[in-house]
């Protein structure tokens, strides 16, 4: 297969990006509807781009610095469909209103297209250049409302924060280069690194490699950006950096520390344990305190991810397809959340729990939507988050974690506590304010299909346990064969 | 689609129903409300007249593959436990409801929550799936939380999240140990009669982790002590069908869970940590009714007469005898008859005065005769005098756990709880009906009709059941003996 063809999905994301941020100086800034409806034109396009996964082996291409494999898939499927539901959930949020809004969308696909290209980063220098390609849009779209100081606090934050990670992923695959004489992932496998007189380098290398992925998905103790970003961005980008780069980076992980690197050695198990433990339970328990909606979203996506990472730590092919649901339920019920928040924030002018009071009288379709997404988080049947906690727990029970799911599960009650508080300003306190709720159609089109999901997945858990774990195969890297040293040639990028 | 499927869904599309109708047709959404309980009533009546009662064996069964990837089935079957469960429900919901005529804030809500609690209640006690039976577990949380937090007391939110928060927290330790299970056989399964067959033998220290966890969730419902706290809370907070509901059927999930899975499913931790129960059961009766005895608020006070109550159940089962365990299914049907006339009546003189408190009364009897005939006789079955229903069961459990050489000290301890129960009941009786009328309540007026129907049905079922508890026994008994009989199998 032509690799141009594996690469079409990132080239006309990229194609569309461009095409926007030249809409914006020529139509001079009120392009708002011409921007949407070509942002998901290209989503669309890009859509019917995307090759199913080549599940029997995974397909190397772009110099084996790309691999095509049910994780990339999967992910490409994940961005795509996050990204759209965020447009759709931009159009509708009015702290947006009056800025160039093409830009935006540029910026929103741009971050897409890293998203797809770390998905299939086979190279330590891919990997960093894709991380990059998510973060500088990112930070953009964190400060997108520039006369906000909040945004900028957070975008700042988020920024620095992200260097200062991208610094230490950098010193740490230097490291490895000079141990191996490679970037590739494959060199990973051959054993190299395990030998007495490299060993305590590598675990250096992968300490900082590590740490630098705890920043980008934040995990505890690499967390304290994500409150302050979430808070400041835009609503919609909120949804975004809560969904799409956490799970990749969760899969970066998955290739590197799973795929890649034999996991029972140098000992990166035991640091992904003792961080998915300190992740569930740091994150609930601050949880507990917030008094934000937003903030309170932020610090139950944190939790989310120490959930996830169980699934990593089970490994194998049922650990993966375990991740692979949970990321599948997560965007679903997530991204409905969001939605209600930004379609309530809108009305009210608020973010704050105060601000939501009553509103199971004054809007309860809404109300029962929030509820729904609500419990689905919490984990608690019917609903898809149950059926994804219960893969997790599953898969890591399977594996002897026994403590860990006991820690998981006794965390799930707990977050049980700050979703709750959502519901009880909602249905047990009086309304606190007359203003109308509206929904436009991008609205009701996200929330009947998140809602969808969330529901007839936690009742039919069936169809998504078979995607996953079709996808899930343990994709076999080493079977190709890999120049060992990166060569810089001007051969064609050519491949299979 | 089977007719345990059938009865099962049928509140919950009765409340789906309910939501299509337009709020103000308040009417309507009652009607509809009473049809669909009353249909499962007759459709669970009907499994009665048609179930087998010569077998153990388990009858209209359903089975369809739900989740291929982890072998589980939606899987529903009764036997003569899950039958007394499945008309108990149906009875008490029907009564709710019609008590529940009053409610006029936010009614369409209001009805569709209670009709989906009753789809799940029904879903736990005939579900034979583990995993079937966990989901129906939770479902009972999310409404229950609401009814309490929306149409409840003063401290309705700090209730109903109590109660949330304490039975899931068991619960996610109930479901750690049924994955424990289904790691266990061979091929994995949650399915409850494949288990039956693999999971008895398993080591000792495996069984007694498991039923922990087992228990742990069902602990929490009984309530067992330490566990009991939430309830007296959620029964006060609750509104008076809610707290019908809680105390009528809620319960008795926890001492089915463990007569149904925790028992015959690990037999060998069974036999070492009965001691243990029957301890707790003791704790349950002497200090459930001691609290009894100290409230002045009369709704509290039938709140830890429940713990009381379910204690003495509670010490049936730990008997793991064929008499402790007739004893104890008949105390939680008895239970929920007596506790629940109990709780209507208390909603009813609670409507009119808008005061619970014993103290605020007096001499009610000349003013109210129908009220206190009825309450009164609620409160002897309740305190167990021969004659009524409540007596029956109690002495079954304590003749069967007094059989047991082991428990004999637990059993007499136990006994006193009894002399309790009869003093709480007989002081409230006397400072409420009896002593010199209280003029303040010159304008009480007796009970309605709707209250009638709605309390009448269960004190006949009280006077029926305490001449004639055969009429409950019997289809229960080849069950409960073949429950009591795997306990005893020698494993191999």
């Amino acid at each position: 297969m032509n690799s141009f063809f594996l690469l079409a999905p990132a080239l006309s994301l990229s194609a569309f990006a461009f095409v926007l941020f030249g809409m914006d100086t020529l139509k001079g800034g009120g392009s708002r509807n011409g921007g949407f409806w070509l942002t998901l034109a290209g989503l669309v396009v890009t859509a019917a781009l995307v090759r199913p996964a080549g599940l029997a082996s995974p397909i190397l291409f772009g110099r084996g610095m790309l691999v095509a494999d049910g994780l990339s898939f999967f992910l490409t499927c994940i961005t795509l469909s996050t990204t759209f539901f965020v447009v759709l959930l931009s159009e509708q949020d009015n702290t947006l209103g009056g800025q160039p809004l093409a830009v935006y969308y540029g910026l929103l696909l741009l971050a897409a297209v890293g998203l797809i290209l770390v998905a299939s980063a086979n190279d330590f220098l891919m990997i960093f250049l894709s991380i990059e390609l998510v973060g500088v849009p990112g930070f953009i779209l964190t400060g997108y409302l520039r006369h906000i100081e909040k945004s900028s606090e957070g975008a700042i934050k988020f920024f620095l924060l992200g260097a200062f990670s991208s610094a230490m992923l950098a010193y740490g695959i230097s490291i490895f280069y000079g141990l191996t004489g490679s970037t590739s992932l494959a060199s990973l496998q051959s054993g190299a690194l395990l030998q007495p007189d490299k060993a305590p380098l590598a675990l250096v290398a992968i300490f900082f490699i590590l740490v630098s992925f705890g920043f980008k998905i934040a995990l505890v103790p690499f967390h304290m950006w994500v409150p302050d970003a979430f808070e400041g961005a835009p609503t919609p980008v909120a949804a975004f950096l809560s969904v799409a780069p956490k799970v990749a980076g969760i899969a970066i992980a998955l290739r590197v520390f799973n795929f890649s690197l034999p996991s029972a050695q140098l000992g990166a198990v035991n640091v992904l344990v003792i961080l998915a433990a300190l992740t569930m339970t740091v994150a609930n328990l601050i949880g507990l305190q917030q008094t934000n909606v937003v903030r309170l979203l932020a610090y139950s996506s944190i939790a989310h991810m120490g959930y996830m990472l169980l699934g990593l730590i089970a490994g194998g092919a049922t650990g993966i397809a375990s991740v692979y649901f949970y990321g599948g339920a997560y965007l679903f019920m997530n991204l409905g959340a969001f939605a209600v928040v930004i379609c309530l924030a809108n009305a009210l002018h608020s973010n704050d729990l105060s601000a939501f009071a009553g509103l199971g009288k004054k809007a309860p379709l809404l109300s029962a939507l929030f509820v729904l997404f609500l419990v689905s988080l919490a984990g608690v049947p019917p609903t898809v988050g149950f059926v994804a906690k219960f893969y997790i727990f599953w898969a890591a029970f399977s594996a002897g974690w026994t403590w860990l799911v006991v820690l998981a599960a006794v965390n799930s009650v707990i977050s049980v506590g700050y979703y709750f508080k959502i519901l009880r300003a909602m249905y047990f306190q009086p309304p606190a304010s007359e203003a109308p709720v509206a929904m436009n159609l991008p609205m009701r089109l996200t929330l009947a299909v998140t809602s969808f999901v969330t529901l007839f997945v936690g009742l039919f858990p069936q169809v998504g346990f078979a995607k996953a774990v079709r996808l899930a195969p343990r994709p076999a890297v080493e079977q190709t064969v890999q120049p060992p040293v990166m060569v810089v040639s001007s051969a064609p990028l050519v491949h299979q | 689609m089977g007719v345990l499927s059938f009865i099962t869904f049928l509140p919950l599309i009765g409340g789906i129903i309910i939501l299509l109708i337009p709020k103000q047709k308040v009417q309507v959404v009652r009607a509809v409300a009473a049809a669909s309980s009353a249909a499962a009533l007759v459709a669970s009546l009907w499994l009665w007249a048609n179930f087998n009662s010569t077998t153990p064996d388990f009858q209209f069964a359903e089975k369809l593959n739900w989740i291929p990837a982890f072998n589980i089935h939606y899987f529903m079957a009764i036997d003569g436990l899950s039958l007394s469960m499945v008309v108990l429900t149906t009875l008490l919901t029907l009564l709710s409801v019609i008590a529940s005529f009053g409610i006029e804030e936010r009614v369409k809500e209001y009805f569709f929550f209670f009709l989906m609690l009753e789809t799940a209640m029904l879903g736990v006690f005939v579900a034979l799936d583990m995993f079937l039976f966990y989901v129906f577990w939770e479902l009972t949380l999310v409404p229950m939380y609401f009814l309490i937090g929306i149409w409840g007391g003063p401290q309705k939110e700090y209730a109903a999240i109590k109660f949330f928060l304490f039975t899931l927290f068991g619960s996610v330790f109930m479901l750690i140990a049924l994955l424990a299970l289904y790691f266990n056989t061979t091929p994995h399964t949650f399915d409850y009669l494949e288990l039956l067959k693999q999971t008895p033998t398993l080591a000792r220290g495996l069984q007694l982790w498991i039923f922990l966890g087992l228990y742990l969730g069902f602990a929490v419902k009984i309530p067992a002590f330490p566990f009991h706290t939430w309830l007296p809370l959620a029964h006060v907070e609750a509104p008076t069908a809610v707290s019908v509901i809680l105390a009528g059927v809620l319960l008795k999930m926890g001492l089915y869970g463990l007569m149904r899975f925790s028992f015959p499913l690990l037999p060998i931790a069974t036999q070492r940590l009965a001691f243990g129960l029957a301890v707790i059961a003791a704790i349950n009766i002497v200090y459930g009714a001691f609290c009894s005895l100290a409230q002045t608020d009369i709704k509290r006070m039938i709140a830890y007469s429940s713990v009381n109550h379910m204690g003495y159940a509670l010490l049936g089962i730990a008997s793991l005898n064929v008499i402790g365990f007739n004893g104890a299914v008949l105390q939680m049907i008895n239970h929920g008859i007596i506790t629940g006339a109990l709780f209507l009546l208390v909603g009813v003189i609670y409507d009119r005065a808008h005061t619970r408190d014993v103290n605020a009364f007096g001499g009610l009897g000349s003013k109210l005769p129908v009220y206190t005939g009825i309450m009164t006789l609620a409160c002897f079955a309740s305190l167990g005098l021969p004659l009524l229903s409540g007596f029956v069961s109690e002495f079954l459990c304590f003749l069967g756990s007094f059989q047991v050489a082991a428990y004999r000290y637990v059993t007499l301890i136990s006994l006193l709880g009894i002399l309790i129960t009869a003093a709480f009941f007989l002081v409230m009786i006397k400072k409420v009906f009896l002593g010199a009328f209280n003029t303040k309540w010159e304008k009480l007026t007796d009970m309605n009709a709707r209250e009638l129907i709605a309390t009448v049905p269960l004190c006949v079922l009280m006077i029926l059941f305490g001449i004639m508890p055969s009429l409950l026994l019997s289809p229960l008994s080849t069950t409960l003996s073949h429950l009591v009989d795997i306990l005893k199998l020698p494993q191999p």
